[in-house]
């Protein structure tokens, strides 16, 4: 019977030293875990969204991340927020995060706004290079944008309902943001909305590998498009997007 | 002209049908569209997702034709399109 070490197979033939990082590094051949390491994150909403990217993110090695959420764990929350644990209802969101994901690597840097997303309470130190929409409510969301396009900070957008989910990412002065996709009442959106842990982390999983893509230049960013995700039929689509020259966000 | 609305993702339990073959006069518009909406699918669409007074979408959707989304009310159709009728989600 042979035996193989498939690391030391592969990883010698790749000329990887084992590592936190090691199997990620080739990704693509762009990939710079240096680059990862400098970059600053801000995560607007630590709900189901927030718990994953940045779950996704801290394990990768984003050297800083803004974690930014008003609220407190309530019991609802435990089908999709991975971060939190029955023990933790009642406590904030924020603390609870930042104590889970210090756990799960120890490298980054964290910086704790709790809080609804308000430029003012970012502390100084607090220089974001990307955002990840992590929200659940449109005005907070066209905040958001608003805030991006005036310190011009490259913005990743997803949302879920259900089995749906959908994604964009928006760079100001230069493409599309969501909202300049629609049409109808801004005001309505406020109906109840039913949310599936396992279609959540898919959304989170595509918002942070856009995350990653964006840092390391790889691959094709969803710029000037919207991705939907139909967890039903097990199919993704995107369509093309448009600037809208009147949009309530990105054109304030 | 005859315009298929297919109703897609999230929309699709608010409505009583997942598409609607819809007639409209030549040169008819979305705004058009959303008036023969309501009168084909009328009271049966949740007001949760429909203005019955305004006879207009409640809340932010997404209407998709293959040339890309439409916004504007005013944007002219044409005979055979296709529109794709979706929510805009903001679940986190």
């Amino acid at each position: 019977m042979i035996s193989l070490n498939l690391h030391d197979h592969y990883g010698k033939w790749l000329g990887m030293e084992e590592n936190r990082y090691s199997r990620q590094l080739h990704c693509t051949t762009n990939f710079s875990q240096a680059t990862l390491s400098g970059a600053t994150v801000l995560i607007a909403g630590m709900g189901g969204l927030g718990c994953n990217a940045s779950m996704s993110l801290t394990a990768a090695g984003i050297g800083t991340l803004i974690l930014c959420d008003h609220d407190t764990i309530s019991i609802s929350n435990l089908n999709r927020q991975l971060l939190y644990r029955e023990t933790d209802i009642g406590k904030k969101k924020v603390i609870v995060a930042l104590d889970q994901l210090q756990k799960l690597n120890g490298d980054p840097d964290f910086i704790v706004v709790d809080g609804r997303f308000n430029e003012r309470l970012l502390p100084s130190s607090a220089n974001p290079q990307l955002i990840l929409d992590c929200l659940d409510n449109l005005p907070g969301r066209i905040e958001l944008i608003a805030y991006a396009v005036k310190n011009n900070i490259p913005l990743i957008h997803a949302a879920v309902d259900g089995f749906m989910g959908q994604l964009s990412v928006f760079i100001p002065q230069e493409s599309a943001c969501p909202i300049c996709s629609l049409a109808g009442d801004m005001e309505g959106a406020d109906l109840p909305i039913p949310s599936l842990g396992a279609c959540v982390a898919v959304m989170a999983g595509l918002q942070a590998t856009e995350a990653i893509k964006f840092f390391t230049n790889s691959g094709e960013l969803c710029i000037n498009k919207f991705m939907f995700f139909d967890g039903l039929s097990g199919r993704i689509d995107t369509i093309d997007l448009e600037r809208g020259h009147n949009c309530i966000a990105c054109s304030r | 002209m005859k315009i298929l609305l297919k109703i897609n993702g999230t929309m699709e339990r608010y409505f009583p049908a997942t598409e609607y073959q819809l007639s409209l006069e030549k040169e008819a518009t979305l705004a058009d569209l959303y008036e023969e909406l309501a009168n084909v699918a009328g009271a049966e669409i949740s007001p949760a997702v429909w203005n019955h007074k305004k006879n207009r979408p409640r809340g932010p959707v997404i209407m998709r034709s293959e040339a890309g989304v439409l916004k504007d009310e005013n944007h002219p159709l044409q005979e055979g399109q296709i529109l794709e009728f979706k929510r805009f989600l903001v679940g986190g």
